[in-house]
């Protein structure tokens, strides 16, 4: 019978002997629960590896104080309906300890395999050699588990505490936390700003600070969309709690502006759907939706898991990056960052410079009080997951309900010193975090 | 309510394509027909007698608006327009196509949603008390202990080919709803002197052609060890369950054959083998699905509400529905209502997808977005305020799901039974159909009270007959429908099991029968006695007396 090991097809060095056949000097052979009860002794006086072959009523734990006499125990399946050889399997590994070859033979289907597998099951018999491939598929059918087994595999329950073990500070060392800098950028990323284009900027940022400083949010975004930047301006949004409010002022000044929206791909289906009601109930045209780069996601994430390792190398591919894309034809953009939202954006400015760019906060010095009212006033809707307890929302795995009392991004990236995802990493933040705030 | 997690949505997206997978294999003749079944069931499709059935899992009856849409849309696209809520808190359609069924289950895993071990020798979808977390009589939420349950068994490695189906029911509440002592497992949540939580585990419990009682093998396995509790019984039951015989297989039948006390040994032996493992439940993992359950934001509201008030005043109809169809609340200010599934001469339990439609826009208005499934195939409105109850009315006034029946003789369970099932061997949807004419009359219903009536279309008991006050089981007897009667079966916190009354009726016979019990019961009751408790203290004798004096 060929032989699956580890997904891949193996040499078998066993051979099952029936209990009336000869057992040919040197050679390795399994043999029944019967033969070994009744040839016992002169079984143990063969120079050669010996196997245990156990019918589906056979527990392991008749031969509890034997397994150690065998190289391999072979569990049968009369059908693949019977599923006791899988607590077999277990307990052999769990309860007798038994570190020698389990494997699997019988009636059993590849959608099985896996189960066996995680269950302590080294090796299967199988019917036809070709489709060992399928044998493979299907040992990756699933990548997220729920319960411990035998295996290595690490239940759900043990990664959700491990993402949260190693967001905390108390860790600063962990690899979770290191800087995605040590991962080269992709090929096609834009240019870094030249000094020229990076003083540009400043020098437009203090003159507008001093010429527009003073007016109100819809004010300022009228001079930045209409008059400095006219075509040459888009708004980002993370179409979180409050981007309401700015994209109905956007709506009532230019409904046209580019709106960049970044789907990480691993967003709340509460927000994509939020998105579409907002845009269609303001009557936004221009709503640009980016994504990560599916080659970068490939190489990096293949599994979908890497905000569970690497949160910042993950933020760094699925957000920072397309928005450098995204921003690359601009000079200008909007944010609808406010001061009240606490750690490094206590010291927002309304104005700013960043990366070459000039970078609008209209919203800096608004209140939650505020934007409740603005929200009352024009009748928006709230982001769903509001009443659920989320005030700031961002990707799925790294969002935590705030509880009250909480800053309103006390759930962003949970228990860590991580609370910006990169994408602001602006000259005064870093100031805020270098001069030890 | 739980919501999905990276992890939980990784799990419905492999799942949906493994099965598309399987499905391809079985059309292209890879797997045989045995072989694709039970890969087939375990993601809740059936072959029944017209068509494929598929069983979706409503885990713990709750459902959000958005989930009940996607019902509705399902409905629509993929099957006949309606669907039909079944006594485990799940839904059924009854005419998806092979084909259609990766697609749908594409289409649930958008909304947190599966039909994965609906069916076959696994671990079924955990069940729990609709009223978990509003009622006033309980110790914690059980659903937090059903998530944990749920989770714990969806492709658990060792149990997913078990001898026969295992089901599983949580209750944390002194008035049983859940049905749990007719469970594979039931469990009951306490709470002890220190103030600890801990869980009275029961196996062995259920219906079919055996039922029974589940009996208690622990009375308080503290909260941690919940997991590796379930995970000794299943291993016990795993390894020595029958496995000859399909009608001998359930655990029941194992925990009687072993007895109790035996059975019992074996399982704290096993316990005592695991309970220091990595199933033991972490304080911070409970917390953190607990947060999930954690109660809405309630306004403060007074107790009373003065429109309300008025309005009962001024709408005998809707008194009278809130009287029978409205339970306390153990928020001031808010109630908890029932939809009933079971208008007159309707088909217990089916929905329609306008009908879901409305009912997700309903839940939206005056529920806060959230609506339960019951076991007894009616749908409840766990936030309403007291002063919406109204318009909540209005609203299944116009849907025809206003009927004032809950725990009365009209709000029966039944089974699809011989019009849908491959199984069945007798039609139950138009005895529930007739019973509910002949009772219609409102006024004659509230005098006979309370009574719980349960229709089977065959032995397996989905109908849960044996737990009927009235219990009727469609038997075949030379191709002829007819229906054996039981008396005394209750599903609540003092369950027992229906005796049966006699030979069994023919088809145009039960409904006289079910007639002749009611005038037995109103001449036998004593004072404001509910029908078990007078069938508890008179038993079987006059009942039998009655029915059969003609003979």
């Amino acid at each position: 019978m060929p032989l699956i090991r580890g997904g891949n097809l193996a040499e078998d060095q066993w051979v099952h002997r029936a209990d009336d056949e000869p057992l040919p000097d040197g050679e390795p052979v399994i043999v029944s629960l019967d033969r070994w009860k009744r040839d016992r002794e002169t079984l143990l006086t063969r120079n050669a590896p010996l196997g245990l072959r156990l019918k589906s009523d056979q527990a392991p734990s008749q031969v509890a104080g034997d397994l150690d006499r065998f190289g391999v125990v072979a569990l049968e399946f009369p059908t693949f309906k019977d599923g006791r050889a899988f607590s077999y399997a277990k307990l052999l590994r769990d309860r007798h300890h038994y570190r020698g070859e389990v494997r699997a033979f019988g009636h059993i289907l590849r959608d099985q395999y896996l189960y066996l597998d995680r269950l302590g099951v080294d090796t299967i018999e199988v019917k036809d050699a070709r489709q060992a491939d399928e044998w493979k598929t299907a040992m990756g059918e699933y990548s997220v588990f729920y319960q411990p087994a035998a295996d290595a595999r690490r239940p759900a329950m043990n990664l959700r505490r491990k993402v949260a073990e190693a967001l905390k500070p108390s860790r600063p060392d962990f690899e979770d936390l290191a800087p995605a800098g040590d991962v080269p950028p992709p090929k096609d990323a834009p240019p870094k700003a030249t000094p020229a284009r990076i003083a540009a900027a400043d020098a437009k940022v203090r003159t507008f600070s001093h010429k527009y400083g003073h007016l109100s949010a819809p004010k300022l975004m009228a001079a930045m969309i209409g008059t400095e930047f006219i075509g040459n301006i888009a708004l980002v949004s993370s179409f979180g709690t409050e981007a309401a409010v700015l994209l109905h002022m956007v709506s009532e000044i230019a409904p046209d502006l580019p709106v960049v929206f970044l789907d990480t791909q691993k967003l709340f289906g509460e927000t994509l759907r939020y998105r579409d009601q907002l845009v269609g109930q303001l009557g936004l045209t221009d709503v640009q939706t980016v994504r990560p780069d599916p080659e970068r996601l490939k190489a990096l994430d293949p599994k979908g898991m890497l905000f569970s390792s690497r949160a910042n190398l993950c933020c760094q591919i699925r957000k920072v990056e397309p928005l450098d894309r995204a921003l690359a034809p601009y000079d200008a953009w909007i944010t609808g960052r406010k001061r009240y939202q606490g750690r490094r954006r206590a010291v927002l400015p309304v104005i700013e410079a960043a990366e070459g760019r000039v970078k609008i906060n209209p919203l800096a010095g608004w209140s939650k009080d505020l934007l409740d009212e603005y929200f009352t006033e024009h009748g928006l809707p709230r982001h769903p997951l509001e009443a659920d307890g989320y005030l700031s929302i961002g990707c799925m795995p790294c969002t935590d309900r705030v509880r009250p009392g909480e800053d309103v991004r006390a759930g962003r990236w949970r228990g860590t010193d991580k609370d910006e995802c990169g994408i602001h990493e602006t000259p005064a933040a870093q100031s805020l975090t270098s001069s030890g705030l | 309510m739980y919501r999905y997690d990276e992890f939980d949505h990784v799990v419905v997206t492999e799942r949906v394509e493994q099965f598309r997978n399987q499905v391809t294999r079985r059309l292209k003749g890879e797997l045989s027909t045995d072989e694709f079944r039970p890969l087939r069931l375990m993601n809740g499709l059936y072959a029944q007698l017209h068509a494929y059935m598929l069983r979706v899992a409503i885990p713990y009856g709750t459902l959000s608006s958005r989930q009940v849409r996607m019902l509705a849309h399902i409905a629509r696209k993929y099957d006949k327009g309606y669907g039909h809520f079944t006594t485990r808190q799940n839904i059924q359609y009854n005419w998806p196509k092979l084909l259609d069924v990766p697609d749908i289950l594409a289409d649930l895993a958008s909304v947190e949603m599966h039909a994965i071990q609906t069916s076959g020798n696994c671990i079924r979808n955990v069940t729990s008390d609709q009223y978990a977390g509003v009622s006033a009589d309980e110790i914690v939420d059980s659903r937090v202990y059903a998530e944990i349950l749920r989770q714990w068994s969806t492709f658990h490695p060792e149990f997913t080919f078990l001898p026969r189906k295992f089901k599983i029911a949580v209750t944390a509440a002194a008035d049983d709803r859940a049905a749990v002592r007719f469970h594979d497992i039931g469990v009951i949540v306490h709470k002890n002197d220190k103030g600890e939580i801990g869980f009275e585990v029961m196996a062995g419990g259920g219906m079919g052609r055996t039922p029974a009682v589940a009996p208690t093998l622990n009375k308080f396995v503290p909260e941690a060890d919940l997991l590796s509790y379930c995970e000794a019984i299943l291993r016990v039951y795993n390894m020595l369950g029958r496995r000859d015989n399909m009608f001998k297989a359930r655990i029941k039948i194992l925990v009687m054959a072993t007895g109790v006390e035996n059975f019992t040994k074996l399982v704290e032996d096993e316990f005592a083998q695991i309970c220091d493992t990595a199933l033991k439940l972490p304080d911070d993992e409970i917390a953190r699905i607990r947060a999930y359950f954690a109660p809405p934001a309630y306004e403060g509201l007074a107790a009373n509400s003065k429109a309300f008030d008025a309005q009962m005043l001024k709408d005998k109809a809707f008194a009278t529905w809130v009287e029978i169809n409205v339970a306390a609340h153990k928020q001031a200010g808010y109630a908890i209502a029932t939809a009933s599934l079971k208008p007159i001469g309707g088909v217990p339990g089916d929905c329609t997808a306008e009908q879901m439609d409305v009912i997700a826009d309903l839940t939206d208005q005056y529920s806060l977005g959230e609506v339960r499934v019951t076991h007894e195939q009616n749908l409840v409105f766990p936030y309403v305020r007291k002063s919406d109850l109204f318009a909540l009315w209005q609203g299944l006034v116009r849907l025809g799901l206003d009927n004032p029946n809950l725990d009365m003789i009209t709000d029966i369970i039944a089974c699809p039974g011989l019009d849908y099932c491959g199984l069945a061997t007798a039609r139950s949807i138009p005895v529930a159909q007739r019973l509910g004419e002949r009772f219609q009359d409102l006024k004659r219903q509230r005098d006979i009270g309370e009574l719980r009536l349960n229709i089977s279309g065959c032995i397996n008991a989905c109908g849960h007959h044996h737990a009927g006050n009235i219990g009727i089981l469609g038997v075949d007897k030379q191709n002829q429908e007819f229906y054996q009667v039981t008396l005394g079966g209750h599903d609540g916190a003092d369950a027992s099991i229906g005796e049966i009354v006699g030979p069994s009726f023919a088809s145009d016979r039960i409904i006289d029968a079910v007639e002749t019990i009611v005038d037995v019961y109103i001449a036998q009751r004593q004072g404001k006695e509910r029908f078990i408790d007078t069938y508890r203290r008179v038993g079987v004798k006059p009942f039998k007396e009655k029915l059969y004096a003609a003979h």
